[in-house]
């Protein structure tokens, strides 16, 4: 398993992955420091604690799923448009590691948005001075944005069936991207605990109206129907692709 | 030791009447095709005459309608994935990443087969295929013959016991086609490997001294084959192919 884990991080040197995923964690910072300092201008004291809420809600609730949806469209899809698609059922390992492997991996490409994230948010808010700081606020949004991504994997694993299903990564590029900012959009339809998408985003939202900014009450809510999600894209994903012919040719 | 238990004596592929209909027509009709250990098979036939498919199947990465399908005396299917372990494909177009360097590509291939090799095969590999000046660069710099192989160096650092090509010699210059149709051929003989290749022709002049044997596919069916015990001319292989040819 680890020798399969190495070579899928292995296989996305040079593609821009790791690099896309550091600046978008960057760049999300960035973009919640400017709506935090833009509040102040209406009077609010700009504040660390509504600093790392917007950036959870923004970075955690909406780019993360549509960043993750399509780097695991690029991570699948490329196999079936480089022609390599079939190792994946030739390699002797079964397809069940292969695909826990590439899961991972994109986790772990999230987890490189949260932590440059959070790193990015800790030095922009110092260096523009905000006010309020505590380590607790660190700690408890650092496990809320992580949180976030880890739901937002969860809804990742379904974008990997498309691709098995399509067998390119146009379709599924274009579901992430739906799904991840109507999620958003519709987090706080009455309606939107069934639908899957809109999880990382109502997860935020949560953490955001409790009272304590408590990450844990937030995950007590949602942590069933997310790992849920997550479970059924790995288990559907294992029947297509080990059901399903695969077409070699680009 | 394999759990897999293998038939004695058994052929490396057997294909029984095997059948393969797509949505608007068939590709493949009650095909049968048997290929022994170690020999070399060379599959030609016109274009959409089901080489293709038939590969691929061979493969497990499709399903026939009907019919059998066994590599080393074990039958394919959906949980066939230790025995297709042994069996390397090189598609049609691609089968290698773009953004690694060529070295990366066939230490990836050599890492991710079960099977115990050299510490030396991807280098080795390399030099048989004529990849050692580049090494380092990049697949995606690569020409076109380059690429393909690059594609064929990956499939060999597996360490096959059956290799499964697909038009190996497109994009190829002749002299280099004919060098590797040799050293492929011949490596049949001297390390026992099973191949299995579709090609439209065999590059002309080509001084094959092993023994295969080449069937004409047309319209889903064998409806020719031959046993070659010496070179083949590019002609004899053209003329073989027209007598065949429905147009």
């Amino acid at each position: 398993m680890r020798r399969l884990l190495r070579w899928e991080l292995i296989k996305l040197q040079g593609t821009g992955l790791y690099p896309i995923a550091v600046y978008a964690g960057i760049a999300g910072a960035g973009v919640c420091l400017l709506l935090t300092k833009v509040q102040a201008r209406y009077g609010m004291v700009p504040i660390w604690s509504d600093y790392f809420l917007t950036a959870l809600t923004l970075v955690g609730g909406m780019l993360a799923p549509v960043i993750l949806g399509l780097m695991a469209s690029f991570v699948w899809g490329r196999e079936f448009t480089d022609g390599t698609a079939p190792w994946m059922r030739m390699s002797g390992f079964g397809s069940s590691r292969v695909i826990v492997a590439k899961q991972l991996v994109i986790l772990i490409l999230g987890l490189l948005i949260a932590v440059s994230s959070i790193v990015a948010e800790l030095i922009m808010g110092q260096v523009v001075g905000l006010q309020g700081f505590y380590w607790e606020i660190v700690r408890q949004m650092t496990f809320a944005q992580v949180t976030s991504i880890v739901i937002a994997w969860f809804g990742a694993t379904w974008v990997s069936v498309m691709v098995c299903v399509f067998h390119n990564q146009t379709v599924p590029m274009a579901f992430a991207t739906v799904t991840g900012f109507s999620g958003f959009l519709l987090k706080d339809m009455h309606w939107a605990t069934y639908v899957p998408w809109t999880l990382p985003a109502r997860y935020a939202t949560l953490v955001a109206q409790s009272s304590t900014h408590d990450p844990t009450g937030a995950l007590r809510v949602l942590n069933v129907p997310a790992v849920m999600v997550g479970l059924t894209g790995i288990v559907v994903t294992a029947v297509v692709l080990g059901l399903t012919e695969i077409r070699a040719e680009r | 030791m394999t759990s897999i238990q293998l038939a004695e004596n058994a052929p490396a592929i057997a294909c029984d009447a095997l059948c393969k209909a797509y949505r608007h027509d068939g590709a493949l009709h009650n095909l049968a095709l048997t290929v022994s250990c170690g020999e070399a098979y060379l599959l030609t036939g016109p274009n959409g005459s089901g080489k293709t498919t038939l590969l691929r199947l061979i493969c497990g990465l499709g399903w026939p309608d009907s019919g059998r399908i066994s590599i080393m005396g074990t039958a394919l299917g959906p949980l066939s994935t230790r025995v297709l372990s042994r069996v390397s494909y090189v598609p049609a177009d691609g089968g290698y990443y773009p953004n690694l360097t060529v070295i990366r590509n066939i230490d990836l291939a050599a890492d991710l087969s079960p099977r115990t090799k050299p510490p030396d095969i991807s280098r080795q590999v390399a030099r048989g295929l004529g990849l050692t000046s580049m090494l380092d660069r990049r697949a995606v710099a690569l020409s076109k013959g380059q690429k393909k192989r690059l594609a064929i160096a990956c499939a060999l650092a597996r360490l096959p016991e059956v290799l499964v090509l697909d038009e190996p010699f497109a994009h190829i210059d002749v002299p280099t086609s004919r060098d590797l149709m040799v050293g492929l051929l011949e490596s049949c003989t001297s390390q026992g490997l099973t191949i299995l290749m579709s090609t439209l022709a065999i590059p002309p002049q080509t001084a094959i001294r092993t023994r295969y044997r080449v069937g004409v596919l047309n319209a889903g069916r064998i409806t020719r084959e031959t046993t070659v015990d010496g070179p083949l001319s590019y002609q004899a292989m053209l003329s073989i192919i027209s007598v065949d040819d429905p147009q």
